[in-house]
């Protein structure tokens, strides 16, 4: 039983209103000791205008999980006395009120640690999931919120967000609690326990130790998520072995998110006197990411920075990542590019299936593909068609690569209207339907000002994610493109040509989750 | 303005007093199919291509540092 399922002890329900005179701060001085992190969620549940809290108190006795998690750090340090868990739950209702199922806005369960002979108990957010205080009106896209369902002794409320933990620096460390937030948003139960993490790892706190300054080791990450049966790529960038990334790994990271998949990012703290193997290291859940429409990154980056693209990535207009970090807390925005190349390490990019080329390298094949249909046909006499020749001939189509679902792509081209209200035929989407795999990559082509400003798109190409890239390139990977008025699918080595009265821009793809909308870019 | 945009500027325009020249017409016939030798596809991607394949394949064991 989870923390979430286990029955608890009301010990208060309190009003926090402003109004009230109540302060986050002196709470969490008074009862907390003034834990950062804490601090920081309820922080968050302001940003939501909580205006209650209510507390419980949760034992042994009602949750298998903490008898678990205890046996372990008995195990591990055998001084451990006792741990007191309180789950603080937020309303948007004032104390009293019936809380209506959209007045809940989260819970935390902090966990406190008690060891003989230490006179302060070793504090911690064993876990929490809050609602993220910015949302796709916002640009902030978090393409891998779950729903959790939370028993309460108000009743039982459910609530959308990615599942945050902190480690206690014993039985769980950074990977641990990453590999948590990420794993939830991946598995169908959406979390794991860290009992079950150590089993898959070998890590038993006899035999095996973690935590006081002992990581777990990259093959760790790898076997559980092998165990999992999670798939996942590894992006590694290690100067002090000669292994010099060649590409940059923010577009290898942004790959991943914009396929609505977690990722794990570590990289090496900066240390004035680093040892033989280099400084600590760290490592965080990435989430999501924000957009901004007006960047001035894309044009300048090219224009005065000496960028030698022919298109421009849509990761361009990224402004930040959503992550979380054990040690500050849930829905951090890492500005792009904050994280130097100096530093970064490693990215576990979670995926919903194996694909032999990564989404990096599919936005090149795609681009390549959008060069050979336009030398085909360099003008229709259509005029979007024939803006987006030349947004291609002139390098200066935007691109957006995800790996999707064939259900997710035929609502979509279902949905997908021109301006003028024209849609695609139905027997075009038919063909669509019968020949699609069920899972593929999605290479979108728009113009900068039709993307950033509209969120809109000339077409898109469909790229195998079974097949190896052949050599040289040909066209076996290609499954489909779509452009203004045109549609081809290939089939056995020949690509027919339809015509379609959808011969104008059309809406991006939508990013669903859960049949929910997680927004557009 | 680099050379991209301009490039992109007098295409935009030569389209638009295209336009506004004569109603538009189909101008290139659009065949039933296209054959796979119609397409020709750049050394430039299939050597970032293989790049990208190399080291992936050079770092798919490599498993450094603790986390």
């Amino acid at each position: 039983m989870s923390f979430r399922e286990a029955t608890g002890r009301r010990l208060d329900w309190i009003n926090t209103g402003i109004d009230q005179g109540f302060s986050n701060f002196l709470f969490v001085d008074q009862h907390y000791r003034s834990n950062p992190v804490l601090r920081r969620i309820f922080s968050l549940a302001r940003k939501q205008n909580f205006l209650s809290l209510l507390i419980e108190e949760i034992t042994e006795a009602d949750c298998a999980l903490l008898a678990e998690e205890n046996a372990a750090i008995r195990l591990r340090k055998p001084n451990f006395a006792n741990a007191v868990v309180h789950r603080l739950s937020f309303f948007r209702c004032v104390k009293d009120q019936p809380p209506a199922p959209t007045d809940f806005l989260g819970y935390v369960i902090f966990k406190s640690d008690y060891f003989t002979g230490e006179p302060k108990p070793k504090d911690y957010i064993f876990e929490s999931v809050v609602l993220p205080s910015r949302g796709v009106d916002q640009n902030n896209f978090i393409h891998c919120s779950k729903i959790y369902q939370v028993k309460t002794t108000l009743g039982t409320f459910a609530i959308t967000g990615v599942l945050y933990a902190q480690q206690n620096d014993l039985t769980f460390v950074c990977a641990h609690v990453s590999l948590r937030s990420a794993l939830a948003c991946m598995l169908p139960a959406a979390d794991v326990s860290y009992a079950r993490l150590n089993a898959l790892a070998g890590i038993d706190h006899q035999n095996r130790k973690i935590g006081e300054s002992r990581g777990i080791l990259p093959q760790d990450i790898e076997n559980i998520l092998n165990n999992l049966g999670v798939n996942f790529e590894k992006i590694v960038h290690e100067p002090r072995q000669q292994l010099d990334l060649p590409t940059e790994f923010q577009r290898d990271l942004y790959g991943f998110i914009e396929s609505g998949c977690p990722a794990l990012v570590g990289f090496e703290l900066d240390e004035p006197t680093p040892g033989p193997d280099g400084s600590p290291r760290h490592v965080i859940p990435v989430i999501g990411h924000t957009f901004n429409d007006d960047t001035w990154v894309p044009d300048a980056q090219r224009s005065y920075f000496g960028g030698k693209l022919s298109y421009f990535p849509s990761e361009s207009w990224l402004s930040s990542y959503v992550v979380h970090d054990d040690n500050f807390g849930p829905y951090y925005c890492m500005p792009r590019h904050f994280l130097k190349k100096d530093n970064f390490r490693i990215i576990y990019g979670l995926k919903t299936q194996v694909t032999p080329f990564n989404a990096v390298e599919a936005e090149a094949i795609g681009f390549d593909f959008f060069g050979a249909i336009v030398k085909r046909f360099p003008r229709l006499g259509q005029d979007w068609y024939d803006r987006f020749a030349v947004f291609q001939r002139c390098g200066l189509l935007v691109l957006r690569t995800a790996l999707i679902r064939k259900a997710d792509y035929i609502a979509h081209l279902q949905s997908l209207r021109s301006r003028d209200y024209v849609g695609l035929e139905p027997a075009l989407v038919q063909k669509f339907q019968n020949h699609l795999p069920e899972t593929f990559w999605m290479v979108e082509a728009s113009a900068p000002e039709l993307f950033a400003s509209s969120r809109r798109k000339f077409g898109e190409i469909l790229l195998s994610a079974q097949l190896p890239v052949p050599k040289p390139l040909n066209l076996s990977l290609l499954l489909a493109a779509r452009v203004p008025g045109l549609v081809m699918i290939q089939q056995q080595n020949n690509v027919p040509i339809d015509q379609t009265q959808l011969q104008g821009h059309t809406g991006l793809f939508n990013l669903q989750r859960d049949g929910v909308p997680t927004g557009t870019v | 303005m680099n050379y991209a945009t301009q490039e992109l500027t007098n295409s935009l325009q030569e389209l638009t007093s295209k336009t506004e020249r004569q109603p538009r017409q189909v101008e290139q016939a659009v065949p039933a199919s296209i054959a796979a030798n119609d397409f020709s596809f750049s050394k430039e991607v299939e050597s970032f291509l293989e790049k990208t394949r190399d080291y992936s394949a050079r770092t798919r064991g490599v498993h450094v540092g603790m986390y």
